[in-house]
């Protein structure tokens, strides 16, 4: 025995004996010393059961057991890969975009030519791609491209940091900005109140290689341990991840079509309950956490658009910052397609001065560039302190290598064209998505998704399509059903495909899901600007028969 | 702040320099705190938030750090530049109207050899990399400029998956998959490949990803010492011993996660002792070829191709040299293998007293391996899944998966860089794609025939000729000698902007890097050499590095290595430096007589 530990078995000894010497004195002095020793019993009792299933401490495996533990360690250890469920895949190559080559008058900005071993090659109507205004197939993008790539090369070689920022970089940013600040100023124009205008000085935009890493960078990146976040529970995993990322203590999760009684709370609820747990810790320091709310303009997994005059509303009471999503909004809504807050500035719903204040100081909204402008990457616009902040706290910025010249040149060039040239194009997408909703309604199949949005999620009233705790948690029987479900879809795709000539997705899940939500199995349907009445017609006439068939 | 052992370990840093580096630092901290003072009471930054409702994004030391360190040397850091991340760049000439608070961008530039971009095969721009934008240039009017749909739905195409067919070939692994970011690779594969009953064994100086990775993973994380192989052993031993916390039940899985050339520090990590532990203790190993991957190996292979060429000149030279006394002079200048390691150079001396080296660290974990491989084993075979992205040697952007195939469609199916993140653009699939295609020669070719392999043989002068110089001239640099990343100590604060500025006025763009992206102490000046410089650009940069390290005093180790050059000369006339490490019994080889011939 050494001297510590000598010590330490004196110390304890010491408390024992105190803590003896305490109950004898207590007994003397109290009138009632049967309940104190009933109480000590009870204790003691209590004592005993937590330590009777005490684990081997560390000092209890010896060194000399290392042998035997490393035999069962090697025996037991699990393959690198877990066992992947034997979900159907749709299994196909794309093998040409239509609508780039002149030569071939069958091939539009509609068409996509995919091949597969069992299915052959073939030439189908694509309602598959997220690229709303083939903005990627578009000459001009083709052009910028071409003309960036002869002058600064194909990649960046290296991160922003370490002259990784090239002067298409540094262009897209300030034209972000632009676009951006100058939706605002007609908001604070309008409102016909005197407020300040943004200026670059006071708002900018910073710009991501990755669209996925964007979000949850920009919620790592704010939200920190201590600090509030809560998001819809329907956000998707990128969303999530950066939730899971910023580790804090204080996330929560509102579900937007909440019913009473349900298991997730209101918005309302979920910033009340958390602002009612922080009161009862009485955090010293409450006044320097930084509160977000997360949302986004259109759900990519449902397709809903966000109420977002009630969220503001919601955060101007508790003073919370916003944090918007715009992914699938971007290019689409609003007039000259630059996302959610135009869209209901454009209804007149963000005409309060105070509101418009609010979104100008505490509204950040981010974007990829993956959807409608037909890229790679992604952007955050917000007041220039936060831009400033990320470019030394956003992982994804700080640490990831740039975006290759050429997609910040195309990204850039089609947000110039969709806000500049496009308001007729936008108004045939919003005029498609309405149209395609109305089709699908009439057939009778249910869609969850908003007219408006052009992204159309339609999930079958089916058994077994819905696993409330995500695909993680559910047991094996639900976990079953469920996959029979997604298999029936993925026999709709497949028909889809080989029958009626159409692509179309389904929705896909991962067992990695860094929290729980509900995963509903179901198809998607993105329509474009450059779709046709009648092909949507066709989709509509096909979609129903091979679901009528499954389901 | 660095531990009393970090202090006291750092047996490089002169002390009058590491008492001067602290004294800097305090006082840039007492400044700093005056002048918030100051500021409070003269209301020149405003302390009080704009709204009180709104906690401020930046936290009070968030404040000072920005405002109060890092504004001091903000100046080096994030140059934008005017052309291709070539050999050479434009760097873009900033300049401040409020006294450094912000700056813009002036229409003049410096034009600067580039140490900075990681353009470790000069595919960035120019000739080397014309063939590579034609191709670029026509998948746009196949497929436009991206896929605009996630992997899983409609986001794959014939481009891609010729590519992961090829890059598992190229590595030597059953099949691959890409994705479109390099530091999303990381962070998405490693969630997935841990669950909460596994454990990560961590280099402590691994990137941010893997850092990022294990976050977002739910398994538990270890950290062992970078670089200290006795520790991860230690480490693997004690996991395996206590199994998991609490119920010491076994762990369903031990990752060690290492990466092959470190970005700040210039290391290649020790891959044989860590393939060593890693199969003796039945751990799996993820090895992150970020930086590695073309940058290193004689057919651009990575750390992996590296080591298996080291390993079969050590075998080779045990079988001629130790076992075979008579031939043993022959031996030694026989250029057999010679090209393989040496990249088709004559050895000289130094190249010689490396292997020696090498024979006598890797002796125990040759033998070990050998034991338990078999005499004829692959490194790509042991590592069981290879990371890397393409932003590098590929000067494309993204990162690559290899391993088995089991584990390749498990990731296709789970992974949210499949399932949810769009994939690769197409144009960035054919670069890399046509980039790997020039590794390989025509057949019956010679290897000069290939454009990659010509690309990889300069990498490998120039770094030969980079590193020996400044050894020579007594600068204090890291990392192994055939690292194309080259970090310099500068250690004092001061010297960042200083070298920094000096550099960049006389043409050489370089990054320099301060505490928190290294030890408080350590900061450096790193230096990333390319393929696209000539041997000219080389000299002549190398030339003004000599005059700057006098101008501000970085030759730490002058007198250190004069006294070795002094002994080195000394022991090669006596002909006697290679007995150790060999059988004392036979006699050893002259190698000196290598130069005559």
């Amino acid at each position: 025995m050494n001297f510590t530990q000598l010590l330490e078995l004196l110390l304890k000894y010491i408390r024992v004996w105190d803590a003896f010497l305490y109950v004898v004195h207590k007994l003397r002095s109290s009138n009632d010393p049967m309940m104190i020793i009933s109480q000590c019993l009870l204790g003691g009792f209590c004592l005993w059961i937590v330590f009777r299933f005490r684990t081997p401490r560390k000092r209890d495996l010896r060194p000399g057991d290392f042998e035997d533990r490393l035999t069962q360690f090697r025996a037991g250890r699990n393959p690198l890969a877990p066992k992947a469920r034997q979900v159907a895949q749709d299994a196909y190559t794309i093998v040409r975009h239509g609508g780039l080559n002149d030569t071939d008058p069958h091939m539009n900005m509609t068409t996509v030519v995919i091949t597969s071993p069992d299915e052959g090659e073939r030439a189908v109507t694509d309602f598959s791609t997220t690229d709303f205004m083939r903005q990627s197939r578009s000459k001009g993008s083709r052009i910028a491209a071409e003309g960036t790539i002869a002058a600064f090369g194909v990649g960046s070689c290296g991160p922003r940091g370490f002259y990784g920022t090239i002067t298409p970089h540094m262009d897209l940013e300030n034209h972000i900005g632009e676009v951006m600040r100058s939706m605002i100023n007609e908001l604070i124009t309008k409102t016909g109140k005197k407020m300040a205008l943004t200026t670059d000085e006071s708002h900018a935009a910073i710009a991501y290689s990755f669209g996925y890493a964007t979000i949850s960078s920009v919620i790592s990146a704010f939200v920190k341990h201590q600090d509030y976040v809560v998001y819809d529970e329907a956000a998707p995993s990128s969303i999530q991840t950066g939730v899971n990322l910023s580790k804090s203590a204080h996330a929560c999760a509102f579900s937007s079509t909440a019913v009473e009684g349900g298991r997730k709370p209101t918005l309302d609820a979920a910033i009340d309950r958390l602002e009612r747990e922080a009161a009862v810790q009485k955090d010293d320091n409450s006044h320097l956490r930084r509160k977000f709310i997360v949302v986004e303009g259109i759900s990519a997994q449902r397709g809903t658009l966000v109420d977002l005059p009630a969220v503001l509303a919601v955060a101007r009471k508790h003073h919370w910052r916003v944090l918007i999503d715009d992914s699938f909004a971007i290019g689409v809504l609003g007039a000259k397609g630059r996302g959610t807050i135009e869209h209901y500035a454009d209804q007149g719903l963000l005409s309060d001065p105070a509101v418009v204040e609010f979104i100008r100081d505490y509204v950040m909204v981010t974007f990829t560039f993956s959807n409608a402008l037909g890229s790679i990457g992604g952007a955050c616009f917000g007041t220039k302190e936060s831009a400033e902040f990320q470019t030394l706290n956003g992982l994804g910025y700080i640490f990831s290598a740039s975006a290759p010249p050429y997609l910040c040149t195309v990204a850039s060039h089609s947000l110039r064209t969709i806000t500049d040239e496009s308001e007729a194009d936008l108004a045939t997408l919003r005029e498609n998505a309405v149209y395609l909703q109305d089709k699908l309604v009439d057939a009778g199949l249910a869609v969850v998704s908003d007219p408006i949005c052009p992204m159309k999620v339609i999930e079958m009233p089916f058994p077994g399509s819905v696993l409330p705790r995500g695909v993680r948690e559910a047991d094996g029987d639900d976990l079953a059903r469920f996959d029979d479900v997604q298999t029936r879809y993925s026999r709709v795709c497949k028909t889809m495909r080989t029958t009626g000539g159409y692509l179309v997705d389904r929705t896909v899940f991962s067992e990695l899901d860094p929290l729980p939500l509900p995963a509903r199995s179901g198809v998607k349907v993105n329509v474009s600007s450059k779709h046709s009445k009648s092909e949507i017609d066709g989709l509509v006439r096909s979609l129903k028969m091979a679901l009528d068939a499954e389901f | 702040m660095p531990s009393l052992a970090t202090l006291l370990d750092s047996e490089r840093c002169p002390w009058p320099t590491l008492i001067a580096t602290y004294l800097t630092y305090f006082l840039i901290v007492v400044m700093g705190t005056v002048a918030d003072v100051f500021g409070k009471i003269l209301a020149f930054i405003t302390f009080n938030r704009p709204n009180k409702n709104y906690a401020s994004l930046f936290s009070n030391f968030d404040r000072f750090f920005h405002y109060r360190i890092y504004f001091r040397g903000v100046h080096c850091f994030n140059h934008p530049i005017r052309s291709a991340p070539g050999a050479w760049i434009d760097v873009v000439k900033r300049a401040s109207k409020d006294h450094f608070k912000t700056w813009y961008c002036t229409d003049e530039t410096y034009r600067a050899l580039n140490f900075g971009s990681y353009n470790y095969l000069g595919f960035a721009s120019g000739k080397a990399n014309a063939q590579n934008e034609a191709k670029v240039v026509e998948s746009f009017s196949n497929f436009g400029i991206t896929m605009a749909s996630p992997r899983a739905n409609s986001g794959y195409s014939h481009l891609h998956a010729e590519l992961e067919q090829t890059m598992a070939d190229f590595i030597h692994k059953e099949a691959a998959i890409i994705f479109a970011m390099g530091f999303a690779t990381n962070s998405t594969t490693i969630p997935a490949l841990v669950g909460p009953d596994g454990l990560i064994i961590s280099d402590s100086l691994n990137h941010a990803s893997i850092v990022v990775g294990g976050r977002a993973s739910v398994g538990h994380k270890k950290v062992f010492r970078h670089d200290d192989m006795a520790h991860l052993e230690k480490t693997v031993r004690n996991a395996i011993l206590n199994g998991m916390p609490r119920t010491h039940n076994h762990w369903s899985k031990i990752v060690i996660v290492v990466e092959g050339i470190y970005s700040m520090e210039g290391g290649i990590c020790n891959l044989p002792e860590i393939v060593r532990i890693a199969k003796q203790y039945g751990c799996y190993l993820y090895v992150d070829e970020a930086h590695s991957i073309g940058a290193l190996g004689h057919h651009a292979g990575g750390v992996c191709d590296f080591y298996d060429d080291r390993f079969a000149l050590l075998d080779w030279a045990d079988a001629h040299l130790l076992s075979v006394p008579g031939k043993k002079e022959k031996a030694w200048t026989t250029p057999s293998l010679w090209g393989s390691v040496f990249h088709g150079r004559q050895p000289d001396l130094e190249d010689l007293r490396q292997l020696h080296d090498d024979h006598v660290r890797f002796a125990g974990t040759r033998k070990a391996l050998h034991g338990m491989l078999g005499p004829q084993f692959s490194f790509f075979d042991q590592v069981d899944v290879l990371m890397g992205t393409y932003t590098k040697s590929f000067a494309s952007v993204g990162g690559y998966i290899a391993g088995s195939a089991d584990l390749i469609d498990y990731l296709r199916r789970e992974t949210f860089g499949a399932v949810s993140a769009e994939p690769m653009a197409p144009g960035c699939v054919c670069q890399i794609k046509s980039v790997i295609d020039s590794f390989t020669p025509a057949k019956g070719a010679p290897r000069e025939s290939a454009n990659g392999l010509v690309q990889v043989d300069r990498l490998a002068r120039n770094t030969q000729i980079f590193r020996r110089f400044l050894y020579d001239h007594g600068f204090q640099i890291m990392g192994d000698h055939h690292s194309p990343v080259v970090p310099m100590l500068l250690y004092a604060p001061n010297k960042i902007p200083a070298f920094f500025q000096e550099a960049i006025n006389r043409g050489i763009a370089t990054v320099v890097v301060a505490y928190p992206a290294c030890s408080l102490i350590a900061s450096r000046v790193r230096f990333c050499l390319s393929a696209a410089m000539t041997e000219e650009d080389i000299a002549w940069a190398l030339e003004h590095i000599d005059e700057l390290g006098d101008v501000c005093s970085l030759k730490y180790d002058r007198k250190k290595v004069r006294k070795e050059l002094k002994a080195r000369a000394r022991a090669d006339a006596e002909g006697s430096r290679f007995n150790d490490g060999y059988d004392d019994e036979t006699e050893t080889a002259p190698v000196t007589d290598d130069e005559s011939d």
